[in-house]
């Protein structure tokens, strides 16, 4: 299978998002526990985004500092990024890299060390953001592992996105990262599904 | 019920190893009650040409009786299964075997004489044929478990019609005795009124003399009727004797049985007990695993979360290869931040791997 079908496979994501009434620019994607598939999820949206509308600016965020995956296969995990901008005021445009996707670009977790860097700046930092890119995917952590590192970004984001891996999430634990990101009515992707006729998306 | 097939799937290695443990247990459970069980059987000839001998009035068939329903087959073994479950019957048949040690030690006696009450096995094979049979685990204690029940119940049934004739001579006898005494005080009575009136008789004691002759004479009757039952019934006894051997009649002698026989049955209900044990779990660990986990299988379960909207199915990725194949993950960052392999979506007809920009 070529790359182009593993893309496929975020079609569905990307065109949902893009064809949303509500336009949403932000979109944290989240899950209940740890070996969910968040970070993929997160990867191949921002991915899809970008392809979907050549025209448009895609920032993929990485902002699950308790394993930064993404950082990681980037091969930046001694780079700068979101940890210093908001612990240090660094300059958001200089710890952004460009990926090897056109369109597509990327913001390293940053070192966080042993305390997480402080939230206060986040609104600011994503209007920034705002200003640059079309649309922002950001990657967050367990939301029932490290409620704290989420909830801020679920409030300002247009949009949430819960991962929830087939055969993996118990029930009553979905449930509880629902009330705990708050939202109205909360938008889920199941990862690693095998309902063959139904891989397009649909409203619940 | 996807949820229980997702969860048989999931515990797709338990569940083969809960059946495949019981399964050989079941087998190995199943071939030692087979190897273990010898079966020793006798088959039996029953008329009923003793009873005809008992016959002493006439027959009404157009009344049915107990015999007209039961076939002597049936009536054989009826009487023989209840025999079987009486105790003295069992203590009697096991006395003349070598399970009585095995008895004697037993710390449950009653306990022990129920497993030999379950052993015992009588069929009517036909309106005049029976199998008794016997199960043990050698076929020394199989044989003579079968000997010594026929022989004790023969000896049984004998004993109870001869000590029934003897009722009935006893009987007679004292029948015998009053209607002696009848015809004696009769004959003393007509005796008496002879040597009382002499001829010539007027009408009234000729009437009387003739009442009391015929009184005698009756009396005298009853007792040659008497005299002739008790001379039958003197005979009876050695009648029964001779025609309860024709009665029953054993044609299949019981033999020992060297070989394994008569486990089969057993054999196969203790498999099918263990497998329906083993279907049982499984069907419990499926049920209890989706309960306990309640975990996610499809959209519909998302969507039975409430007000919540699934966005979109991601499908799980085969790996093409083994090992070194990279997962969905690999090959996304790889698309965006270097180059990797490529796995194949399932069900997907594989592909070449191809480097990613």
């Amino acid at each position: 299978m070529s790359a182009a079908a593993v893309m496929a496979v975020f079609e569905t994501v990307g065109a949902r998002t893009h064809l949303d009434a509500n336009a949403p620019r932000t979109i944290a994607v989240t899950s209940s526990i740890r070996k969910e598939g968040t970070s993929s999820v997160a990867l191949g949206t921002a991915l899809s985004l970008a392809a979907f509308d050549a025209s448009s600016t895609v920032l993929l965020v990485d902002a699950n500092w308790i394993h930064p995956a993404l950082t990681e296969q980037a091969g930046l995990s001694v780079a700068r990024g979101l940890a210093e901008c908001l612990r240090d005021g660094y300059a958001l445009e200089r710890a952004i890299v460009h990926t090897a996707r056109r369109g597509l670009s990327f913001l390293p977790a940053g070192q966080s060390g042993d305390e997480a860097p402080p939230l206060g700046g986040l609104a600011a930092l994503l209007g920034s953001a705002r200003h640059d890119f079309g649309k922002i995917v950001i990657d967050l952590p367990p939301v029932m592992v490290a409620p704290s590192l989420v909830v801020p970004w679920a409030d300002l984001a247009d949009q949430t996105y819960l991962v929830v891996r087939r055969g993996a999430t118990p029930v009553s634990v979905i449930r509880k990262a629902m009330a705990e990101i708050g939202k109205e009515r909360p938008q889920l992707i199941l990862n690693r599904s095998r309902d063959r006729s139904d891989s397009w998306a649909r409203v619940g | 019920m996807q949820r229980y097939v997702y969860t048989a799937r999931r515990f797709l290695w338990v569940i083969v190893g809960v059946v495949a443990l019981l399964l050989v247990s079941g087998a190995a459970a199943a071939y030692g009650e087979y190897v273990g069980t010898f079966e020793s059987s006798a088959t039996i000839w029953v008329q009923r040409n003793s009873q005809d001998l008992l016959q002493t009035h006439a027959v009404q068939t157009d009344v049915p009786s107990v015999p007209d329903f039961l076939t002597p087959g049936s009536e054989y073994a009826e009487s023989f299964t209840q025999l079987v479950q009486t105790q003295a019957f069992l203590r009697s048949a096991i006395e003349r075997t070598s399970l009585t040690a095995g008895l004697a030690g037993a710390r449950d006696q009653l306990s022990y004489l129920d497993d030999i009450r379950k052993r015992f096995k009588i069929q009517a094979l036909g309106t005049n044929l029976v199998k008794v049979s016997y199960r043990a685990d050698s076929p020394e204690v199989a044989f003579e478990m079968v000997a010594a029940a026929l022989a004790i119940r023969d000896e049984r049934a004998a004993a109870a019609q001869i000590a029934s004739t003897s009722m009935t001579s006893t009987l007679y006898t004292k029948e015998l005795d009053l209607a002696q005494q009848k015809s004696t005080r009769a004959q003393a009575d007509l005796d008496q009124f002879n040597a009382t009136h002499t001829p010539p008789l007027d009408a009234a004691e000729a009437y009387r003399q003739q009442q009391l002759r015929t009184a005698s004479d009756v009396a005298q009757a009853r007792v040659d009727d008497l005299r002739a039952a008790l001379d039958r019934m003197a005979v009876v006894s050695t009648l029964l004797e001779v025609g309860q051997s024709a009665d029953v009649q054993v044609i299949d002698a019981p033999a020992l049985q060297p070989q394994p026989s008569g486990g089969l049955r057993q054999a196969i209900l203790v498999f099918g007990i263990v497998m329906a044990g083993a279907v049982t779990l499984v069907a419990i660990l499926i049920v209890l695993g989706t309960l306990l986990t309640a975990s996610v299988a499809s959209e519909a379960d998302l969507e039975r979360l409430g007000a919540v909207t699934v966005v979109a199915s991601i499908p799980e990725l085969a790996r093409r290869g083994r090992g070194d194949s990279p997962d969905l993950a690999d090959t996304l960052a790889g698309f965006a931040f270097g180059s990797v392999a490529k796995p194949v979506l399932v069900g997907d007809q594989p592909a070449a791997t191809e480097a990613a920009s």
